[in-house]
């Protein structure tokens, strides 16, 4: 690794496309900036991925020499979070613009910096369409004339800062693309912070929004308009270097050193770890003219990676119920098939829901709603408890998930059920029939005394109450693909109730009814 | 009381209405691993036996293969004949769904083979025996969001 540092160079990242920003754009400083940061970061050049969205600035990954994406309108950060999540060894880098990220792309740029994956992202942000021709954006400011606000944008703007800040972001920066030093230092921290790193670039639209940034860009007025955030060192800006901010009561104020008997003590320090964000916030609420326009790092904190806290819980996870395999989601798990003409639609098992109070009283008040004066549809309101009590009831054997597959078959063996049910006396994690023992012990090669239930149990598709009726149940049944329903008892634990108790019920109250009403039986 | 003529319907039906199951079929001889690869590929809990003119003359359950192969001392290659149950019971395509109901009451299989002559015509099973009578009553057990959960307090508008 240290030997790549030396070798590679800016040149690595540049690639052979030809670059089609107008010449003078804004773009093109924040590229040089990337390509000269990259190098310093000390990793192979493979591992490095730009993803965009749509827009002049998202043409930035054709321009780099890097894996990349040249994705979908206001996406970036959502496939960046899938590239991240799925190999989190690469540095990951989003590039995205004020329309790109805040109109289209607001929505994923929020949730994407909530979650805080170790990624950067990158708004350019020129206060316009660029590709598009000019229109305004979330960002231009009001009464900015362009092609769809001719009389004036009377909208309010979006400050890009205060949009991660309330995002939860971790690690939130400004730099303008007139002076690509200071975004080199930026991105480079931004690179090393773990956690996603927010960095909004001031660019310039030559051609559309040409004016946006001169008033603080301008390299003769720039020392004035700026104030350089550096840790540790109060706020001091100007020329001279004689300009301070200091607080009155809980508001920024523009002093002068050595006025007023002010010194450099008076002055805020700035404080880019503070945890909370008030200072931070403080610091986005200063623009010119009132204030100088603070650029730097605002903020970086630490706080808890995605992409570990996933693997994490992963990892505890597939400790308790062991590894599952994408086949057998897609043959096992919640899938639908439509046969027939699509008469015949029938769901394989599932994720378990837990009964709820509110769902059965709406149960109740459907059931209502469908009064029947049929005798055999009456009888399916029957609560399911009856039937679990008149008809060959047993409670559920209930083994836990770290039994045995041994276990599991001296069970089956000396009850002579067909299914088991996987918990505890509180909670039902899956569910094992005779098919899973059979499948498992015959095709493969498995270690009874070793393996846990865990590993070959499937989801619990629904558990139900004594309380819910039978035509819930045969609803569930139907649809599920399954042959037993686990009911939670009143007294606690767990029953099952099986299609043939089902069916029995059907068979004696149909049986009933024929002899009450021997006519019916025509034909 | 024209709902219960009409519900006496599906009680005299013959199960040919009934959606058979595809069934997962073996020749005599073939060894109990391969009856389990069968059964799986079809996502079924049974396998039809058969002989060199395709006459049935055998099922194997998971039942059986739980109480009779696993285990036991048998190996996996051993021909299903071993521990098939032989001449099962089956029956023609006239049976009517009642009947269906009171076999599956008196015996304990899940699956019976439904013949034409000595053709399979496929396997009725409890659940599609199940299935077809909760056809019939779409609004009550049918018509119901997936999940008990999602079902709606009332109908739209009121
Ligand atoms: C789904 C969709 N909607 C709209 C567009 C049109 N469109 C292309 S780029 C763009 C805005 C880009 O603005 P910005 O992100 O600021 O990029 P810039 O060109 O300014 O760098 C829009 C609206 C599109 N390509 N796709
Ligand atoms: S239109 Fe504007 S943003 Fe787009 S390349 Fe040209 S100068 Fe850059
Ligand atoms: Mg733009």
């Amino acid at each position: 690794m240290d030997g790549l540092k030396e070798y590679l160079t800016r040149k690595d990242f540049v690639s052979s496309s030809e670059v089609r920003w107008c010449p003078g754009c804004g773009d093109y400083a924040v590229l040089n900036a990337v390509q000269n940061v990259l190098p310093q970061l000390g990793l192979p050049k493979e591992k490095f991925v730009f993803v965009s969205g749509i827009g002049c600035s998202s043409r930035f990954p054709y321009y780099m020499d890097t894996y990349g994406f040249h994705s979908i309108h206001g996406r970036a950060p959502t496939i960046a979070t899938g590239v991240k999540v799925a190999n989190p060894e690469l540095s990951v880098w989003v590039i995205t613009g004020d329309g790109d990220g805040l109109s289209i792309g607001g929505n994923h740029l929020v949730h994407a910096l909530r979650r805080n994956l170790d990624m950067n992202i990158i708004l350019l942000n020129n206060r316009i369409y660029g590709l598009t021709k000019g229109q305004y954006s979330p960002t231009s400011v009001k009464g900015q004339i362009t092609k769809t606000s001719p009389y004036g944008v009377i909208e309010e703007p979006l400050n890009p800062l205060r949009v991660a800040l309330a995002s939860e972001a971790t690690f939130v920066g400004r730099a303008v693309d007139t002076d690509p030093k200071h975004i080199t230092e930026v991105l480079k921290a931004g690179a090393k912070h773990a956690g996603t790193c927010f960095v909004e670039i001031l660019q310039s639209c030559v051609i559309f929004n040409k004016k946006a940034w001169d008033h603080i860009s301008d390299r003769s007025t720039r020392d004035d308009r700026l104030l350089y955030l550096e840790q540790d060192k109060p706020l001091i800006f100007g020329e001279k270097r004689n300009k301070g901010i200091m607080l009155k009561g809980t508001s920024p104020v523009v002093v002068t050193i050595g006025e007023q008997g002010i010194t450099e003590k008076d002055l805020v320090v700035h404080d880019m770890y503070r945890e909370d964000t008030v200072y931070a916030a403080m610091l986005t609420e200063m623009d010119f003219p009132d204030f100088p326009l603070p650029v730097g790092i605002y903020r970086a904190v630490k706080k808890p990676v995605y992409e570990e806290e996933l693997e994490k819980q992963i990892k505890n996870v597939t400790a308790l119920k062991g590894r599952r395999n994408l086949q057998a989601l897609l043959r096992g798990s919640e899938y639908w098939t439509v046969s027939n003409g699509g008469q015949d639609i029938k769901r394989s098992s599932g994720i378990s829901s837990l009964a709820n109070d509110e769902s059965q009283v709406m149960d109740e008040q459907i059931h209502e709603l469908l009064k029947s004066t049929d005798p055999l549809t009456a009888s399916l309101k029957t609560k399911i408890g009856k039937i679990f009590y008149d008809y060959d009831y047993k409670r559920s054997k209930v083994l836990s998930p770290r039994d045995s597959v041994a276990t599991a078959i001296a069970n089956f063996k000396s009850a002579r059920i067909e299914c088991i049910l996987v918990g505890d006396s509180k909670q039902l994690y899956g569910i094992l029939a005779e098919r899973d023992i059979i499948q498992n012990v015959v095709l493969t090669s498995i270690d009874r005394d070793r393996t846990q239930i865990s590993a070959i149990m499937r989801p619990v598709y629904e558990i139900m109450d004594e309380s819910n009726s039978i035509g819930d149940v045969i609803n569930i049944l139907s649809i599920s693909g399954h042959r037993h329903v686990p009911i939670r008892l009143k007294d606690g634990g767990f029953g099952l109730v099986t299609i043939r108790q089902i069916l029995r019920f059907i068979h004696d109250t149909v049986e009933q009814v024929e002899k009450q009403e021997p006519e019916t039986d025509s034909k | 009381m024209a709902a219960a003529r009409k519900k006496a319907v599906f009680w005299s039906e013959p199960v040919s209405k009934v959606d058979l199951e595809r069934p997962a079929v073996v020749q005599s001889g073939a060894t109990i691993v391969d009856a389990v690869k069968e059964m799986k590929f079809n996502q079924i809990s049974c396998v039809l036996v058969v002989d060199e003119n395709q006459k049935l003359v055998g099922i194997l359950s998971n039942g059986d293969l739980m109480h009779e192969y696993v285990g036991s001392t048998l190996p996996g290659d051993s021909p299903v004949d071993t521990i098939m149950t032989k001449d099962p019971f089956s029956a023609t395509a006239a049976l009517t769904v009642k009947e269906a109901l009171e076999i599956f009451h008196s015996k304990p299989f899940r699956h019976m083979p439904i013949l034409s002559g000595d053709k399979i015509l496929g396997i009725l099973s409890i659940r599609g025996l199940m299935t077809f009578i909760s056809q019939h009553l779409p609004i009550q057990v049918l018509n119901l969001p997936p999940d008990s959960s999602l079902i709606a307090s009332h109908t739209a508008g009121e």
